[in-house]
């Protein structure tokens, strides 16, 4: 194996001489870090790691890549102790180890900053950066000048200047970053773990990442890095593992491989079968028309239009204001201004019913929280948006019910034992086919589906876009958003852009690259 | 791996028996224990008894089963049992002389209702206005408790009101098996409502994921708004037979009555967190408490010490119900 | 280098956060014009006693809602308190021991209270009214409903006792405060009530064992609810089920009109003191108004509502718009 330290892409000012220094090191002993051997985590309904050996060396930038669901997230919460695994050892520096909660994974040195951060918003960065462990004076008295001056250390050492008596909840998406990553030095950590770090941040703050992290590189800290960004894995990964469906598919030396070389991996099939083809089927008819919508602080002056036999792709990065759209178009959240035409018909749109009414249905991002009603059953949830349909006089046709529940349990190959089972209990694939099932059922014309996808495994994924591919086909029509370029440019007739609640373009046909609909999303 | 499978198998049957008909079993047992402690209790006639005061409460915890269904609660029941029962007596009064008592009763009674619906309503707006959660709703109606008790006492002036209207309609509210069967009727009514129509299965639903319902495009706060409007009419109904069977009304009739209704409503099984539950438990939880406060009474406990046994009751009950979920819980993690 | 720009909020935002005072002030000046005679020392004083008794409480009831917790027992809890405290008082003679074990007596409560909630996950609105009921149903059975009284001349020397003009009262308040504002600032278990309210979660992960600091809001309000039933007893040498009934209430509305935020995790005991200040003067411009006693619990239950409704509006503002 090569040494690492040759690796062309270390940081700009790295001096030749630290350059052998290490190589000379790392070239007499290979020396890990950490190792994770046959680790198996098993939820109700999905394996999602089965039998996973992962090795990170001493002082490298690891890469951990994967679509959305291959189990990276569940491996890091297994490193961090918040997950206890089925079976498999963890081993720090040599020494096999039992994490039962983060604090005595931080105790070994692992840190996990997660995609959703951990801080108390309405606390300072000081304190959140030191949470619950205060440096105290005399008498147990927290000494603030010390915790504020150590903080302010911290994140000067980072190359930023702060205000540490800032509250988390004022602070941007970048900021919050940083003020985690301190958090982590915080408690001298040896291996940092990110979970999709660059996930809503700009192209700069990535830049500004990019150059901490390798800073964090020089002090000798070992980085782990999830994301399923490629072309940000390949910028600054040292060794690079792809997880595929809760299996290790392969680790690689950076420099030895290609992003080609990865995305197969990552994919495990040809690239093309990985959205389903079908024919243009667009109808010329205009069902949704949307002038000038605004929604306060996250959504101005967007307009669209949508198509009866079209997939409409939305773009943009996770807080853009993609997810407010299209809940203000529903009725969710209050329209500001503009308004909405739905068959070229203005409508007021109030609340959710309303927009359910002029046939338009959500499928929300988050399936448990706002998607399904956990404890009730596969039935109850389907038949929900749509009671009328199955009454008789006024009561509710039980066996209508059942007939109908079954049709579309059928058409969508949800996998249960019967339609009375608690949700809560399916797979996140069925899950998220039992929310488009509503849907389906309530007949609605537009379908909004925002990250249709998130959190399902491979063949799920699959299924779901032949399903949309089958409802276009039908004539409706369909808004989708995704955090996956890929999948937005894979299943979207058109894509419209969405960066900080303004609409950035419009790209369709040939038109539609990853570059252009990133260059727009992340000005 | 258990060793011994058969009282392995033993011992899960007996928790599931007493996981789903604990309430029954409970009510059994307090009936036997009962009777066997003192002989009087198991007549006709205080079993009789038992049921026409039970049917008073059972009214009031028809409607909060309404509002606990929905992941809400109303603390503000027992004072509106009060203001209405002040009304109706008053209205009685003034119109309900002698011949004119029948027409007297009907205008007290829908006037009563009316207010009482218009104070659940004021409930619902207060707290679907900015969409409050379970927090809210419990210090939202702590404030109506408050505000509509001080109403009660200011419409009398602080002074109990006897009866002098004539007999009629109005009494026979509360003789015989009347309150018995207006209690059995309206939980037959709202059963299927609950059970069987769709506005009655969105009332579980939003009970079950709230977010969810709404983003399931069902109207959430015109049910929620309707439900507490429809709270505040059972107790409307529950003061007219409470006051006519003590043939007098006093502001601080329902004093307490919020407690007894969710008392009734948790030991019956329906959710603090809304969504599981129904009708049939709170008939069940409702004769639990009747029969209990009744044995109790013909034992000698007091009144005082009986507060100590429904603050204990609502604790257990909800005890009751995170001990079933846990085991719930477990048994799907299988 | 990058700099944070300071946040400074909108106008809203900022007359909420300094709600407490435009309040205060306005209504002094409003008093002051209506009624000038409503600002004699006398009443000033009076208040101010008020003040200190529910203040007390209050103190513990801004701990519980800043570690994402609420109590509706106090007010029981302050029953008990009067009622444990004459008794012991006359049956031992003792004013150290009786304040020692009434001051057990509450922490027990609380802890009960504290553990119920956390251990056994039952939310804890549920639980305090459970417990509201049977700490009043213990005091009703203890004192078959009637008033009681004591004539302990320790305890008369405390309640008429006066130090700068001021009530010994006052002082305990003070001290009190002084304590606990010290202790929620400047300790690491005062902190964690912060970081435990502000996002159970995130307080988990760090390693703050949340149960035991939500069962500490909980044993502190059980020992202060003893203070205030108390201080005033030290006041009418009398205790009964009838003195403070709306205590519960007046705390929860001192401690939001004093900017604590129902959702937790933020807050301190010296602004519910003015909330506190704000509500006690309130009340007693009602009495001194002339209004009758209906008329004041009208306006303490509208006050009630109005101060969840108009924290509900901040919060929904807040997650509408960022």
């Amino acid at each position: 194996m090569r040494p690492l330290s040759s690796n062309p892409r270390l940081p700009h000012g790295f001096s030749t001489f630290v350059k052998q220094k290490t190589s000379k090191r790392e070239t007499s002993v290979e020396k890990y870090i950490l190792e994770m051997r046959d680790i198996t985590k098993t939820f109700p309904g999905v394996k999602a790691l089965d039998k996973v050996s992962f090795a990170v060396k001493q002082g490298e930038i690891h890469g951990l890549v994967g679509e959305n669901g291959a189990g990276k997230s569940t491996l890091m919460k297994v490193l961090n102790g918040v997950l206890v695994p089925d079976s498999g050892t963890i081993v720090v520096d040599g020494v096999p180890v039992t994490f039962r909660n983060a604090k005595q994974a931080q105790a070994c040195g692992i840190s996990l900053i997660y995609q959703e951060f951990n801080l108390v918003n309405t606390l300072s960065v000081a304190e959140n950066i030191y949470l619950g462990f205060l440096q105290t004076g005399r008498a147990k008295f927290i000494d603030w000048t010390r915790v504020r001056a150590d903080a302010a250390h911290l994140l000067e050492n980072l190359g930023f200047d702060f205000n540490v008596r800032e509250k988390v909840q004022n602070l941007s998406v970048a900021e919050k970053q940083l003020v985690e990553i301190a958090k982590a030095l915080s408690v001298n950590a040896r291996i940092i773990a990110m979970d999709e770090p660059t996930s809503s941040i700009t192209k700069k703050e990535i830049d500004k990442l990019f150059s901490i992290i390798r800073r964090l590189k020089e002090r000798g800290i070992t980085i782990i890095y999830i994301s399923h960004k490629l072309d940000e894995v390949m910028a600054i990964c040292d060794s690079v593992t792809v997880l595929r469906d809760g299996h290790i598919i392969d680790t690689k030396i950076a420099t030895e491989t290609s992003s080609a070389e990865i995305i197969s991996k990552m994919v495990g099939r040809p690239v093309d079968m990985k959205y389903p083809r079908r024919p243009p089927i667009i109808h010329d008819e205009i069902v949704l028309e949307v002038r000038k919508v605004s929604c306060a602080g996250f959504v101005k002056d967007i307009s669209f239009s949508l198509k009866k036999g079209e997939v409409l792709g939305i773009a943009g990065l996770v807080g853009s204001g993609r997810t407010e759209l299209v809940e203000a178009i529903f009725g969710a959240r209050p329209l500001q201004g503009g308004d909405v035409y739905i068959h070229g018909r203005r409508t007021s749109i109030r609340n959710t019913a309303d927009g359910k009414r002029y046939s338009m249905g959500l499928v929300t991002e988050d399936r448990k929280e706002t998607g399904l009603a956990l404890h009730y059953s596969l039935a109850d949830n389907i038949v929900i948006t749509n009671l009328q349909k199955l009454c008789s006089g006024i009561f509710v046709n039980k066996k209508l019910m059942q007939a109908n529940v079954d049709q579309y349990v059928q058409e969508l190959g949800i996998k249960t034992p019967s339609s009375r089972q608690a949700v809560m209990y399916l797979s996140g694939g069925n899950q998220q086919k039992a929310v488009l099932a509503k849907w389906l059922f309530s007949e609605v014309e537009i379908l909004i589906l925002d990250e249709p996808t998130r959190g399902i495994d491979v063949g799920a994924k699959y299924e779901i876009y032949l399903l949309m591919n089958d409802l276009v086909k039908k004539g409706k029509s369909i808004i989708m958003i995704s955090s996956e370029l890929p999948e937005v440019l894979g299943m979207s007739d058109r894509v419209i852009v969405i960066n900080e609640g303004r609409k950035k373009g419009e790209l369709c046909g040939d038109a539609i690259s990853p570059e252009a609909v990133m260059s727009m999303a992340i000005q | 791996m258990s060793l011994k499978p058969g009282i392995h198998n033993f011992r899960t049957k007996i928790t599931k028996i007493l996981r789903s008909q604990g309430v029954l079993i409970g009510l059994v047992l307090i009936i036997i224990l009962a009777s066997i402690l003192e002989r009087s209790f198991l007549t006709v006639s205080n079993l009789l008894n038992i049921l026409r005061q039970a049917s008073a409460l059972g009214i009031l915890c028809l409607g909060v089963t309404f509002v606990m269904m929905t992941g809400g609660m109303d603390l503000s029941v027992g004072s509106t049992v009060s203001l209405c029962a002040v009304v109706a007596v008053s209205i009685m009064n003034k119109y309900g002389q002698g011949t004119a008592s029948n027409s007297a009763a009907l205008l007290a009674i829908f006037t009563v209702l009316a207010i009482a619906f218009f104070i659940g309503v004021t409930n619902g707006l207060l707290i679907v206005l900015f969409n409050g959660r379970l927090g809210e709703t419990f210090i939202i109606t702590y404030g109506m408790q408050i505000v509509i008790a001080a109403l009660a006492l200011l419409f009398t002036g602080g002074q109990f009101i006897a009866g002098t209207f004539g007999t009629g309609l109005y009494q026979w509210m509360s003789t015989g098996f009347a309150p018995i069967i207006l209690f059995l009727s309206l939980a037959l009514i709202m059963h299927i409502v609950l059970a069987y129509t769709p506005f009655g299965r969105q009332i579980s639903f939003i009970g079950a994921n709230m977010d969810c319902a709404r983003m399931s495009g069902i109207k959430v706060s015109g049910i929620r708004i309707l439900v507490y409007g429809i709270c505040g009419m059972c107790a409307a109904l529950t003061s007219i037979i409470v006051t006519s069977r003590v043939y007098s009304a006093s502001p601080l009739q329902g004093n307490g009555y919020e407690l007894d209704a969710i008392a009734a409503v948790m030991v019956g099984g329906t959710s603090q967190t809304g969504g599981t539950g129904g009708i049939i438990n709170t008939i069940l939880g409702v004769l639990v408490l009747g029969v209990l406060g009744n044995a109790l009474n013909v034992i000698g406990v007091d009144a005082n010490a009986q507060l100590l046994f429904r603050g204990a009751i609502i604790l257990v009950a909800v005890g009751l119900d995170m001990w079933n979920k846990s085991i719930s819980l477990k048994e799907s993690a299988k | 280098m990058s700099k944070i720009k300071v946040n400074k909020g909108n106008p809203l935002e900022l007359m909420f956060s300094q709600t407490v005072l435009f309040l205060l002030f306005g209504f002094i000046i409003f008093m002051a014009i209506v009624k000038p005679s409503f600002l004699t020392w006398w009443n000033i004083h009076s208040i101010l006693i008020d003040v200190s008794i529910y203040g007390v409480v209050a103190c513990g009831m801004t701990i519980l809602i800043i570690s994402g917790e609420f109590d509706l027992s106090a007010s029981s809890q302050y029953m008990w308190a009067q009622v444990l405290f004459i008794s012991l008082l006359n049956v031992t003679k003792n004013p150290p021991v009786s304040i020692g074990l009434t001051l057990l007596s509450g922490l027990i409560l609380g802890t009960i209270n504290g553990l119920v909630v956390t251990k056994l996950h039952i939310n804890s609105f549920i639980t305090t009214l459970g417990t509201m009921t049977m700490i009043r149903g213990l005091c009703l059975v203890f004192t078959n409903g009637k008033m009681v009284s004591t004539d302990n001349a320790f305890i008369r020397a405390v309640g008429s006792a006066e130090f700068l003009g001021m009530s010994s009262f006052f002082y305990i308040y003070l001290v009190a405060l002084l304590i606990l504002s010290l202790i929620l600032a400047a300790t690491n278990f005062g902190r964690r009530f912060y970081a435990t309210g502000g996002n159970l979660e995130v307080a988990r992960l760090a390693g703050i064992n949340t149960a035991f600091q939500k069962t500490a809001s909980f044993s502190i309000m059980g020992i202060l609810c003893s203070i205030g039933g108390m201080m005033l007893v030290a006041q009418l040498r009398a205790g009964s089920t009838q003195y403070g009934t709306d205590l519960s209430l007046t705390c929860v509305a001192a401690t939001v009109i004093g900017g604590t935020r129902l959702s937790g995790g933020a807050g301190n005991c010296l602004r519910t003191a003015l909330g506190m200040l704000v509500i006690v003067m309130l009340y007693k411009a009602l009495v001194y108004l002339g209004l009758q006693a209906y008329y004041q619990n009208l306006v303490k239950g509208l006050v009630l509502i109005l101060v969840v409704m108009f924290d509900l509006f901040m919060s929904r503002r807040r997650a509408m718009t960022r």
